[in-house]
């Protein structure tokens, strides 16, 4: 099934809303124009994998990454963790030591609608913006 | 990112209120789960804080400019 990236705005920011995306849609369109975005993409690559063994349940994309600044500083997520986090101690000891380029904030439900609708979903400014919900 | 000028301080410094305020609360909720929580709060934590530097930053630049 293939889910459309929506085009950025004016601004070049994603428009409103959490839009769905799998990582070979998250690599086209955003791990690819730069060697820095080649580098981060690789990073998001690692914590899916490792946020998927540990028992995350959700993750969004966030911060200047899914944007259409060609060298973005960082790649915000946040990672929805339910009761039965960590079901891999591995996997979620690296999450926890972190991974370059990434900002990661692991919350539970009420937390990680917040962020989606308020910290993150919010620009500097006070306008709402679009995300990017890594799916399978 | 910084803050560039009076309006992005303002919407800061009220994300950094609300961010503040569900710390408290969650600080004290015992009803969620345990490991939820710690990490819950470990994130909250972690964005009040670089709000906080942000801000900081932003007003330490204001002086030197003054």
């Amino acid at each position: 099934m293939s889910h459309m990236i929506p085009p950025f705005t004016v601004t070049g920011v994603l428009p409103l809303g959490v839009h769905p995306a799998t990582l070979v849609e998250i690599t086209a369109r955003f791990g690819q124009s730069s060697e820095l975005r080649r580098v981060q993409m690789e990073s998001v690559r690692w914590m899916i994998d490792l946020a998927t063994r540990a028992g995350v349940q959700r993750i969004v994309l966030n911060g200047s990454f899914v944007t259409d600044i060609l060298e973005p500083n960082d790649v915000d997520c946040v990672l929805l963790i339910g009761s039965g986090f960590p079901s891999d101690a591995t996997a979620t000891k690296e999450l926890d030591v972190g991974l370059p380029f990434l900002e990661m904030k692991l919350v539970g439900l009420v937390d990680f609608k917040e962020y989606i609708d308020d910290i993150f979903g919010t620009d500097r400014f006070g306008v709402r913006k679009g995300m990017i919900e890594v799916i399978q | 990112m910084s803050i560039m000028n009076e309006v992005e301080l303002a919407n800061t410094r009220a994300k950094l209120l609300r961010l503040e305020k569900r710390f408290a609360e969650l600080s004290l909720d015992t009803t969620e789960d345990r490991r939820v929580r710690e990490y819950t709060l470990r994130s909250l934590k972690g964005t009040i804080n670089q709000f906080k530097e942000e801000i900081a930053r932003y007003q330490v630049r204001l002086v030197v400019r003054a």
